[in-house]
């Protein structure tokens, strides 16, 4: 049986995700598209690129936006 | 006032380039199994902390990750049956837990641009709209895919019902022979390795197909 510390600890990693995966289900759909190609697939940037029809430039501004969004919805959730 | 536009705009760029670089080096650190993330002093902490967040986490219990790990588990299981020279009952009609939930399938962003047929549509999903299967000549188009000819997509979702998983099968395959180290080539390459009793640069002529699900 787990000790209690564990079982705690264990609840607040998983709280954790959750809330960094609800962070990620809002997100506009072209962040989403990059983070997940980026974070799952683990693509390149000028892979993402290619595959969205966009600039590497743009593909960097969506993932570093996609990003700021992210933190700044966790950040609400914990105050 | 077109000075402070030409600023914000350069300086939104310098920003997105540093987090670009923040990302290439916390997945090489993954690669390499460090067990520290890389620090950047340059980056905003709160967007660097949510990319460690995401690396972590988005990858481990993503749908299409477990979807793929399903899929190795199962491909494993057959090339255990095989070599035990019992019959394999690939459950193809069957669709696990994984796999059981409604997928979509719809147009990939670039192929509306690249006028490409859609080879299926499903039912709409609970997840989201954007998951796609294209025929593979679809991404030969595209230059930069076309140097990773067989490259599929995996991109969210829940997995394609059954009907995938000879699509899947093929995604197995060809991520074999992906030169990245992530968890989810390795997780791949490890059961291909069990099934297929093949070194790591094998190639099998069954990865020209191209596999994209969005969600």
């Amino acid at each position: 049986m787990a000790a209690p510390d564990d079982v705690a600890e264990l609840a607040a990693t998983r709280e954790a995700t959750s809330a960094a995966l609800r962070a990620v289900e809002r997100l506009p759909e072209d962040r989403r598209r990059v983070v997940v190609l980026r974070f799952v697939n683990e693509m390149s940037t000028s892979e993402i690129a290619a595959i969205l029809g966009r600039s590497e430039g743009a593909v960097r501004v969506l993932l570093h936006r996609a990003l700021r969004s992210v933190a700044d919805d966790l950040r609400r959730r914990v105050n | 006032m077109p000075g402070r536009g030409r600023f914000a705009r350069g300086h939104g760029d310098r920003e997105a380039e540093r987090t670009e670089r923040y990302v290439d080096e916390l997945m090489a650190a993954s690669d390499r199994g460090a067990s520290d993330a890389p620090v950047s002093a340059d980056a905003d902490p709160a967007v660097l902390g949510a990319a460690r967040r995401l690396q972590t986490d988005l990858t481990r219990v993503h749908p299409s990750f477990r979807f793929e790990e399903a899929l190795a588990g199962r491909l494993a299981a057959a090339a255990l049956r095989l070599r035990a020279g019992l019959p394999v009952e690939v459950e193809a009609d069957a669709p696990s837990r994984e796999l059981a939930e409604p997928a979509s399938l719809m147009a990939f962003p670039a192929a509306a641009a690249l006028s490409l047929p859609i080879a299926a549509r499903g039912t709409a999903a609970r997840g989201g709209p954007w998951r796609a299967i294209l025929p593979p000549a679809a991404f030969r188009r595209i230059p930069e895919v076309a140097a990773h000819p067989s490259r599929p997509l995996i991109v969210g979702g829940v997995g394609v019902a059954s009907a995938a998983i000879s699509i899947g099968a093929v995604y197995v395959a060809w991520r074999h022979s992906r030169p990245t180290s992530g968890r989810m080539g390795r997780a791949v390459r490890a059961a291909h390795d069990r099934s297929a009793g093949s070194g790591r640069n094998r190639r099998s002529g069954a990865t020209h197909g191209i596999f994209g699900v969005l969600s």
